[in-house]
């Protein structure tokens, strides 16, 4: 029989072989960073809003507190969003014939409610509750970051339930003490060994319930 | 590609006795078309398996039926109703749960009897004047406040007032000193204000006052009294600390704070 196969043929075979477990995980790999990146979980995109409303502006350079205008964000899931007439409180003298604000004045005048572009978006299927996010010691800024500095909000975490589970299955790296919920200036996250302690502390105080609980399938799917 | 393919040619000529029998009739028909898409067994399995992955990070691309259902959410367009909104005001003549409001005095800081018919008790700072400014309105808070509420009361003043009034209530807030002055919001500082009811800030605040917006929506009645019991602390903390703060306050038809600007 004649030879079909050069010698080389050989590397060629087993270069393929390996190659082919190199790829396969390369390509795994490669899928793991899109699903978790900006362009799959929107992270980091500003959405262009139909009012140039700034919270860098309203939060950082006025003071306005986040409960001011979120209202329900202690006591309810959503965290509310102001109402037409919240932005009149102000804005009846402040900038009161401003080009920016027509669409505001518009929608005071008829009674038609403002249209924000939502930026924060869970699926349906996912239960997310602020109230008891804020009541246990989980800051604003650990999840939404330094909303005081952006004059477009974008989101600056994942909000894939990786996320969430990671702070769920350690709550003492993130918790911080109640009164400092509202601090865009408090540390994001617990690193060095005695903030953990802290956050330890904290989390017997606070009743936090056992990782078991919080991971488990039933908290966040009902 | 040029050398995978002259790669895949030469497994393809092995195959080919093989699988001759089975592929005969389109074989012996094109020969040249079944080669040329002819790939070697494994990389075949890898072409696989790459389509799977690819697969899957289209699929956790995209928003399937259940990302957004079709349920009203708070805040969340509806195309059901006609106003386009998922939140239904409250049907006219209705109360809902836990809002039947009777007593008059806590939701309205009304006097529930005709006004002077019973002299309520005062505090030292209300002593009031032989005419009253605001008959119809309580004297004095009508719950017991504890050290909780008035912290609670600070805090709430912080969030809601303090913008425009300022932290310490001259009517300097940064909202008042960014052009909220025409009229500027009221110094609690002065005369007048010093001897109101209680009922009346519950009144200003529940149903606005001149430019001062109506925060009933915002502030729960709880704390609208809460916050009161802190204006009073206020008060008496500026009370004679600064005697020219009292006399700048002591007309009632002057609107003190940051008009300087
Ligand atoms: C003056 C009113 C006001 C204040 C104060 C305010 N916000 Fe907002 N916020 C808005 C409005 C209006 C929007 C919708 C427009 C937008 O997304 O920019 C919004 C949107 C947001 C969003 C994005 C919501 C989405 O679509 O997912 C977040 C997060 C947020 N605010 C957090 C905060 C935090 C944290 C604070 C306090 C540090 C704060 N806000 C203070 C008015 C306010
Ligand atoms: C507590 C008072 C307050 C409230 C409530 C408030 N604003 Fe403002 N807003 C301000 C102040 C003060 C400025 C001016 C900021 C500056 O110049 O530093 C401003 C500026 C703005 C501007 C820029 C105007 C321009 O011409 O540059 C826009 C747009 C705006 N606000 C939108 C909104 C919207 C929308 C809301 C309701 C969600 C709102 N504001 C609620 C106080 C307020
Ligand atoms: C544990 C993380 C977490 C914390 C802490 C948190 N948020 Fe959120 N926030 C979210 C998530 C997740 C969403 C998206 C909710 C959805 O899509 O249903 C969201 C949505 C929002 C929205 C859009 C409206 C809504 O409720 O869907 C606003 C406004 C907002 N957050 C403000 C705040 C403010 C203000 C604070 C601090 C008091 C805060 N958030 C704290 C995770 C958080
Ligand atoms: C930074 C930390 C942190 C992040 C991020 C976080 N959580 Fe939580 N979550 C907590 C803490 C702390 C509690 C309070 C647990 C308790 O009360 O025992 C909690 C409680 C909850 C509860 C109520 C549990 C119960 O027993 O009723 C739900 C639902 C929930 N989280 C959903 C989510 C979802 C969905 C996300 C992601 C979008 C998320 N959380 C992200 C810290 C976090
Ligand atoms: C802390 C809250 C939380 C817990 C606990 C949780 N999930 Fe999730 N889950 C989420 C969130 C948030 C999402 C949406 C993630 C996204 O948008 O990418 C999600 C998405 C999913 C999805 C859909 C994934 C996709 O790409 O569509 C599945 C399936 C799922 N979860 C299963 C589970 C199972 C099974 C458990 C129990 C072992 C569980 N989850 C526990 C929050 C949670
Ligand atoms: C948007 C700015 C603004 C905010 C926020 C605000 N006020 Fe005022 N307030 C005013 C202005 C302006 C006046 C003067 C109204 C007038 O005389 O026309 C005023 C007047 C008052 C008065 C005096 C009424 C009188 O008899 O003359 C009281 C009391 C008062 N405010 C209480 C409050 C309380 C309590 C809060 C917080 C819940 C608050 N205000 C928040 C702007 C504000």
């Amino acid at each position: 029989m004649p030879q079909i196969f050069r010698h080389s043929t050989n590397y060629l075979a087993r270069t393929t072989i390996f190659g082919a477990i190199f790829i396969l995980f390369a390509a795994l790999w490669v899928t793991a960073e899109i699903a978790r990146s900006g362009w799959n979980t929107g992270a980091y995109i500003e959405r262009q809003q139909p009012i140039q409303f700034s919270h860098k502006h309203h939060v950082g350079d006025d003071g306005i507190d986040c409960r001011y205008c979120h209202t329900s964000v202690e006591t309810s899931a959503s965290a509310g969003m102001p109402a037409t007439a919240v932005c009149m409180n102000c804005h009846k003298q402040i900038w009161a014939d401003s080009p920016y604000l027509k669409p505001v004045r518009d929608s005071f005048k008829d009674g038609k409610p403002l249209e924000w572009i939502r930026v924060h978006d869970l699926p349906d299927f996912a239960y997310f509750n602020h109230s008891i996010h804020i009541n246990k010691g989980v800051g604003c800024s650990t999840c939404h970051g330094r909303i005081d500095q952006m004059p477009v909000v974008s989101q600056t975490q994942s909000l894939q339930m990786e996320w969430c589970l990671e702070c769920h299955r350690a709550p003492e790296n993130y918790v911080r003490p109640k009164e400092k919920v509202f601090d865009m200036e408090w540390r994001p996250r617990n690193s060095s060994k005695a903030e953990i302690a802290e956050g330890l502390d904290l989390k017997t105080k606070y009743h936090i319930q056992k990782p078991d609980v919080l991971t488990s399938c039933s908290t966040c799917h009902r | 590609m040029g050398s995978s393919r002259r790669f895949g040619v030469r497994w393809q000529a092995q195959r080919d006795t093989a699988l001759d029998s089975v592929w005969s009739d389109r074989s012996s028909a094109d020969p040249k078309r079944r080669r040329r898409f002819a790939l070697p067994a494994h990389s075949k399995l890898v072409l696989v398996l790459l389509l799977l992955t690819a697969h899957c990070s289209l699929l956790t691309g995209c928003r399937r039926d259940m990302q957004d259902q079709p349920k009203a959410i708070a805040y969340r367009e509806n195309s059901f109703y006609k106003d386009g909104t998922g939140s239904r005001p409250l049907v006219e003549g209705t109360v809902p749960r836990g809002y039947l409001r009777q007593e008059r005095e806590y939701y309205t800081g009304k006097k529930s009897a005709a006004p002077s018919a019973t002299p309520q008790t005062q505090t030292a700072a209300t002593q009031s004047t032989s005419t009253p400014l605001y008959p119809d309105d309580v004297e004095t808070i009508p719950m017991t406040i504890t050290k909780a509420d008035l912290d609670r009361g600070q805090e709430r003043y912080n969030i809601y007032c303090s913008a425009c009034h300022g932290m310490t209530g001259y009517g300097d807030g940064i909202v008042a000193r960014r052009g909220f002055n025409k009229p500027s919001p009221a110094n609690y500082h002065q005369d007048r204000l010093r001897q109101a009811p209680a009922g009346h800030f519950f009144d200003v605040m529940t149903n606005g006052w001149g430019a001062m917006p109506s925060y009933a929506s915002q502030i729960p009645v709880e704390d609208r009294w809460r916050i009161i019991a802190y204006l009073r602390a206020l008060q008496l903390s500026q009370q004679g600390n600064s005697p020219t703060v009292n006399d700048r306050g002591s007309s009632p038809t002057v609107r003190e704070g940051s008009s300087r600007k």
